[in-house]
């Protein structure tokens, strides 16, 4: 990673004690600008904690935090002139209408109005801004909370959990949008998500949180690399999967399930053994229909692996 | 961008946040209402009074039926008497009175009630010659009272006759003769000054020939009903009575204002913007202040001309007198108004702070909207019962210093209760419930 990016988001040290409960324990994190950063953890961990801390809702009890520079607690509003974000749900004032509920946060910003139709327009909400809130659904809400979110043109942009109640389609729009802006315009866009597979598709970059504690940053190659221990799964669909494994020799790295065939090959070689192992299987008699790269799970995998949480579904 | 247009900004937010929500448009549409209907509704109210109380009589008619019952009276006593005299003196007084004028039935009722023929067939004299300063310099030798002798006195001294030219000098040559013999009526009605006081105005109206005053025509709406005469100060200086109104309202406004934003999820989003929390706090609270001037201006501006088509703007010009260490002073009643909804105001500022300061600091706007009310109904009789206990200390408690128009009349509870005294309580008070918010908003987590 190319590390002489501009630093967007620095947390340092960072301890929060709720109650009589440790939250966080100090947290350290860095995010840079041009970057899609996942934050990850079980359900409990701290996300929301630390993004909250983060846009000035809670107040740290130990730690540094720096948003382009700008320390949070003594530069406030330094800080969050720069910051745009969601947390938890996009609760909207719903005996306004969306475009009357953006003007609220244009006077707040010192924005022009202008800009409202900017962000609505790339939220594709421009046919419904003059109903009212209380008519929208939640992925309505979520889209208009975006917008708010972007209308500034902030350099580090907050989502906590972004696409609750959107359908795929709008699913789809949202991480464009966030990978269009973290990478063409330079946001640090900083998103916390329980879907491990949009996560997947939309992060250049994790981090993953556990019990209070950072586990670490990973990038999705580093993830890759990581995943099963270094192993990359395939299937391969064909008439008789039984006869096929016993073939290749059986083992712990071949499983047989119908027509199908799972190979667990080593990371490293994969591409060799995938391709000689399909030599020799038509060269036998068998017959190929499909073969596949399984990494729809890897995240997950990773994920578990990295938390220890598989088969403790406690939560904190 | 510039400190002062950015927070204006957060206060224009405020009122379209208070302008859009159902509810409170609905008060304010409430309050514009009461506003526009009070002087059609006091006017009604003095026109079925009046009509119900009877007191919509024809002087001369009446006069002229008492003078007839009087003389069958007079008739009927007329054989049993030892003095049949007398009664022929008062009979042939009957006749001479002419009942379009009030002096001569004046003369009628001292006649009536005299003993000595002589000075029965005197005041028949003066009623047949139609001699006005004959019957005020006898009256004035034979008066009862201090205030009657002085009154006939004057009106002899500055030739000041009967009849509609004088009505209105004649008017506070009563009263002020009522005050000086102490028979100024105080409890229905009364306008809260002193005998003294009220002696000292009238001297002055009558000296500098200032014969519209408004300053008895404040207190009880109950003049509303009795008063056969009404001006357009005496309705009003009715008009601080919406002021409690305008209270409600307030202490709705300042309820939902910071708990609104809790309740409703928004709170969040209003936070992550380049904005302290202290900041909003202020906007919030200067908002809701500024709402309350806004409708006492509002309830200023409708009721002129509202008031005025009901009432006509008679006296309109009127000054307002006060006397200050013995010297009567001439204001104008618009200020003198403008301090009487000030004097409301105090109380109105204190319970909207308290429903600011729950409202923050419990974020429940129905406990911060009930508790304003509840301290609000409360308050005033837990001062009376410490005030019946002669507890003085009860002094220092916030409720006994909010009706700061009481004080300064001097009705406290509490003897040796000034109004300083009380703004200072008040004050210190404010400062408690703000930093109060002000901590429990700032420094809290969301």
């Amino acid at each position: 990673m190319d590390d002489k990016r501009n630093v967007v988001l620095s947390i340092k040290g960072l301890n929060k004690t709720l109650g009589k409960k440790q939250i966080l324990h100090s947290i350290d994190m860095e995010c840079y600008e041009g970057e899609v950063f996942g934050f990850l953890g079980p359900n409990g961990a701290g996300k929301t904690t630390t993004i909250k801390v983060v846009v000035g809702l809670l107040m740290p009890d130990e730690g540094e935090i720096t948003v382009c520079g700008h320390d949070i607690t003594k530069d406030f509003e330094g800080a969050m002139a720069n910051v745009g974000g969601i947390v938890e749900n996009p609760e909207m004032y719903k005996y306004m209408t969306g475009r009357e509920n953006l003007k609220q946060y244009a006077r707040m910003r010192g924005l022009d109005f202008s800009e409202i139709d900017k962000a609505v327009e790339m939220v594709k909400l421009s046919n419904r801004i003059d109903e009212k809130v209380s008519r929208y659904s939640l992925g309505m809400r979520q889209r208009l909370g975006v917008a708010q979110a972007l209308m500034h043109k902030p350099r580090l942009l907050i989502l906590d959990e972004p696409t609750n109640g959107l359908d795929p389609q709008g699913i789809k729009e949202l991480r464009d949008i966030v990978k269009h802006i973290a990478h063409e315009n330079g946001v640090c866009a900083v998103v916390s998500s329980h879907l491990m597979s949009e996560m997947q598709l939309m992060c250049d970059r994790v981090g993953i949180i556990s019990g209070g504690s950072m586990i670490g940053t990973y990038t999705m190659d580093e993830i890759a690399a990581t995943n099963h221990g270094g192993f990359a799964e395939y299937v391969i669909e064909t008439d008789n999967a039984a006869d096929a494994a016993a073939f290749l020799g059986g083992g712990d790295a071949i499983s047989a399930d119908g027509a199908m065939l799972h190979l667990n090959l080593n990371g490293a070689t994969a591409k060799q053994d995938i391709a000689l192992t399909i030599k020799n299987l038509v060269n036998k008699g068998f017959n190929i229909y499909s073969v596949n790269l399984r990494s729809g799970s890897s995240l997950e995998d990773a994920f578990i692996e990295l938390t220890g949480k598989e088969g403790d579904g406690q939560i904190e | 961008m510039d400190r002062l247009s950015s927070f204006m900004n957060l206060m224009k937010n405020e009122y379209i946040k208070i302008y859009k929500k159902t509810s409170t448009r609905i008060l304010l549409v409430i309050f514009l209402a009461v506003c526009i209907c009070f002087a059609p509704l006091m006017k009604l109210i003095n026109v079925l009074a009046i009509k119900e109380l009877g007191l919509d009589y024809d002087t001369a008619a009446m006069h002229a039926e008492e003078i007839e019952d009087q003389k069958k009276t007079l008739e009927k006593a007329a054989d049993d008497s030892d003095d049949p005299q007398l009664i022929a003196a008062k009979l042939e007084m009957c006749d001479a009175v002419d009942t379009e004028s009030e002096w001569q039935f004046r003369a009628l009722v001292k006649a009536m009630a005299s003993q000595e023929k002589q000075e029965v067939q005197m005041l028949t004299m003066f009623c047949t010659l139609d001699d006005w300063r004959g019957f005020c310099s006898y009256s004035a030798d034979n008066a009862y009272s201090e205030g009657e002798k002085w009154s006939y006195e004057y009106k002899l001294k500055h030739d000041i006759g009967y009849g509609e030219e004088y009505e209105k000098q004649n008017a506070i040559i009563d009263s002020v003769a009522a005050a000086m013999n102490g028979e100024t009526e105080t409890g229905l009605g009364g306008s809260g000054l002193s005998d003294t006081d009220m002696v000292a105005i009238g001297k002055y109206q009558l000296e500098n020939e200032i014969y519209d005053n408004t300053s008895t025509k404040g207190g009880s709406l109950l003049n509303i009903a009795i008063d056969t005469d009404l001006g357009f100060w005496d309705v009003f200086l009715k008009s601080p009575f919406i002021v409690t109104l305008i209270g409600v309202v307030m202490v709705v406004l300042a309820g939902s204002t910071v708990a609104g934003e809790f309740s409703q999820g928004t709170i969040k989003f209003l936070l992550i913007n380049p904005v302290t929390r202290g900041k909003i706090l202020t906007a919030k609270y200067l908002t809701v202040l500024s709402m309350g001037i806004l409708m006492i201006i509002t309830l200023m501006v409708v009721n002129i001309p509202m008031i005025g088509i009901c009432f006509g703007f008679d006296g309109f010009s009127a000054p307002y007198l006060a006397v200050k260490d013995g010297e009567v002073i001439k204001q104008s009643s618009f200020v003198y108004l403008f301090k009487l909804y000030m004097l409301a105001s105090v109380e109105i500022i204190v319970t909207t702070t308290l429903s600011f300061m729950i409202s923050s600091l419990l974020r429940s706007t129905a406990l911060a909207i009930v508790s304003g009310f509840v301290v609000r109904s409360i308050g005033p009789s837990i001062v009376s019962i410490m005030g019946m206990l002669k507890l003085d200390w009860g002094r220092y408690f916030i409720f006994a210093n909010t009706d700061v128009l009481a004080i300064s009349n001097g009705e406290s509870t509490f003897p040796q209760h000034t109004v300083g005294f009380a703004l200072g309580v008040v004050a210190v008070h404010l400062v408690v419930f703000l930093l109060t918010a002000w901590d429990g908003f700032t420094r809290r987590s969301v």
